[in-house]
């Protein structure tokens, strides 16, 4: 009787913890969320009310971002890009041919490879590269005072700091995704071609051309430079948001990567909804 | 406190220095400088002298209290106000003055002419490279100021804070860290900035004695608040 009291009463706490718990994590969960958009809403402020401030220091700056982020990352989204199509679109194309199923060939890669693997796969590349960089950068600016001598200059932090990463990130991000998705698509047709699939390249890319719509080009460059922009933001929030000691800045990348991937996949999820439209 | 005289440059009335979230370090300071004035303000570590020289630029706002810059409170400034009126403030702070690691001696200096004036690079560097002569930052000027040792980095930071030529200069604790060597260039550098342009300078030190000279202002900042008194020397 008294064991069957004290098993009810261990029952009833650890429900109790766990709901604690569950409503800590929700609760901090929508903290995050408030901060980052907090962060995003001001951060895309500055962009438009200072788009005309001192163009001369703040263009090379972007321009600086782009090379960085976008044409040195380039050999890195080819070798991607041809192991993509190699791996996956060769096969597929192998595969859909076998069982006399080419006709699907280009709306299956359409919606595979252009709205949904080669933006991820673009974004998680630039968010191993960019998005890991700038936190251990701004992170350490931060640490060392910098935020502090910019604002004794007038000179606002986000503007500085934040806005032409959130520009020239959106912007490799656009061009990466392009190169990579074409680079998959060429690669996985030559996969094809040498394992004997008798298909020609006019009826390949025709297929693929046929089920392209307008919309498609618009939504790719549209999600695309949101998640260039989502992995600066949530970077560059990571880094500059909070006083950091430089013993917390590997902390600061790991929560960085954890949550612009996040954004990234629920970013994702809400395109889904406008290509069902 | 009286009414705003117009050569008034900093007036703080029953200011509170400290970190948001915690107890003021610093209490009921009321303080007025005068266009033209060199203040030198003692004070041990930790009493609220960085805080303090945040706040007469502008910088920070006060945990409590009053603070009017040019005869303007820093409360009702809107944003455009208070860039204007940082530009007219020159700050260097102190520990090597935080420069920017990654940039270069030059582009450092270069900054904030090229980001408020948007000059050419070319047209830039030319008003700069008197600054740095004058520094004698020349030898490694296309070095990364994050290379250089602090008290190279201390001069870049006077150097920037020089190049657009503001009515005011606040040094936070400049002579920290220095050889004897360094801080006597310190002390006669700024003594001659001092009297260009009738400016105003700010001093912050742990130990005033290599700032004492006769004119200056002299005050000691402590938990009280801020004892001012007329000349140098009267410690």
């Amino acid at each position: 009787m008294l064991g069957g009291e004290v098993f009810q009463l261990d029952n009833a706490g650890w429900t109790l913890r766990f709901a604690r718990w569950g409503g800590r994590w929700v609760l901090g969960f929508l903290e995050v969320v408030r901060d980052i958009g907090a962060f995003s809403l001001i951060s895309v402020s500055v962009t438009l009310n200072k788009w005309r401030v001192s163009p001369r220091v703040m263009r090379p700056l972007i321009w600086e971002q782009v090379h960085r982020f976008g044409v040195c990352l380039l050999p890195m989204i080819l070798f991607l890009g041809a192991a993509l199509g190699i791996l996956i679109i060769g096969q597929m194309v192998s595969n859909l041919t076998r069982v006399g199923a080419q006709s699907y060939i280009g709306s299956v890669m359409v919606t595979v490879v252009v709205r949904e693997l080669g933006p991820l796969l673009a974004a998680m590349l630039l968010l191993a590269r960019a998005g890991t960089s700038i936190v251990v950068e701004l992170g350490t600016s931060r640490a060392l005072g910098e935020v502090e001598a910019l604002e004794a200059l007038a000179i606002d932090p986000i503007h500085y700091w934040v806005v032409p990463r959130m520009l020239g990130l959106a912007v490799s991000m656009i061009g990466l995704t392009v190169y990579l998705i074409l680079t998959a698509m060429v690669c996985g047709f030559l996969f094809a071609f040498l394992q004997d699939v008798p298909m020609t390249p006019g009826s390949y890319f025709g297929q693929i051309a046929a089920a392209l719509r307008w919309h498609d080009f618009v939504l790719l460059g549209l999600k695309t430079g949101l998640f260039g922009a989502v992995i600066a933001v949530v970077a560059c929030y990571e880094g500059l948001a909070q006083p950091l000691r430089l013993e917390a800045v590997p902390q600061a990348t790991t929560r960085a990567v954890v949550r612009s991937l996040g954004a990234c996949v629920a970013l994702d999820a809400v395109f889904i909804i406008f290509y069902l439209i | 406190m009286t009414a705003t005289h117009e050569e008034d440059v900093i007036e703080l009335c029953g200011v509170a220095l400290g970190q948001r979230g915690s107890a003021p370090v610093a209490d009921g300071i009321d303080w007025r400088v005068r266009r033209g004035e060199f203040w030198v303000v003692g004070g041990f570590q930790g009493v609220g002298k960085s805080d303090l020289i945040a706040v007469a630029a502008g910088c920070h706002a006060p945990l409590r209290g009053r603070c009017r810059l040019f005869g303007v409170d820093c409360h009702e400034m809107e944003e455009r106000q208070r860039v204007t009126m940082r530009l007219r403030f020159g700050v260097v702070f102190e520990n090597g003055s935080r420069p920017l690691h990654r940039l270069s001696v030059l582009d450092n200096v270069l900054l904030p002419l090229m980001y408020h004036r948007n000059l050419a690079r070319e047209e830039a560097e030319r008003s700069a490279m008197s600054w740095i002569g004058r520094m004698g930052l020349e030898p490694m000027m296309n070095r990364m100021a994050g290379e250089l040792p602090r008290a190279w980095q201390q001069r870049i930071g006077l150097a920037r804070a020089l190049i657009l030529e503001p009515e005011v200069l606040l040094l936070d604790n400049p002579l920290s860290g220095l050889d004897s060597r360094q801080q006597d260039w310190w002390t006669e550098f700024v003594a001659g900035i001092a009297k260009e342009n009738r400016r105003t300078v700010i001093v912050t030190a742990d130990h005033t004695g290599a700032w004492e000279s006769p004119g200056r202002r002299q005050a000691r900042l402590d938990n009280g608040g801020l004892k001012c008194w007329a000349e140098a020397g009267l410690f």
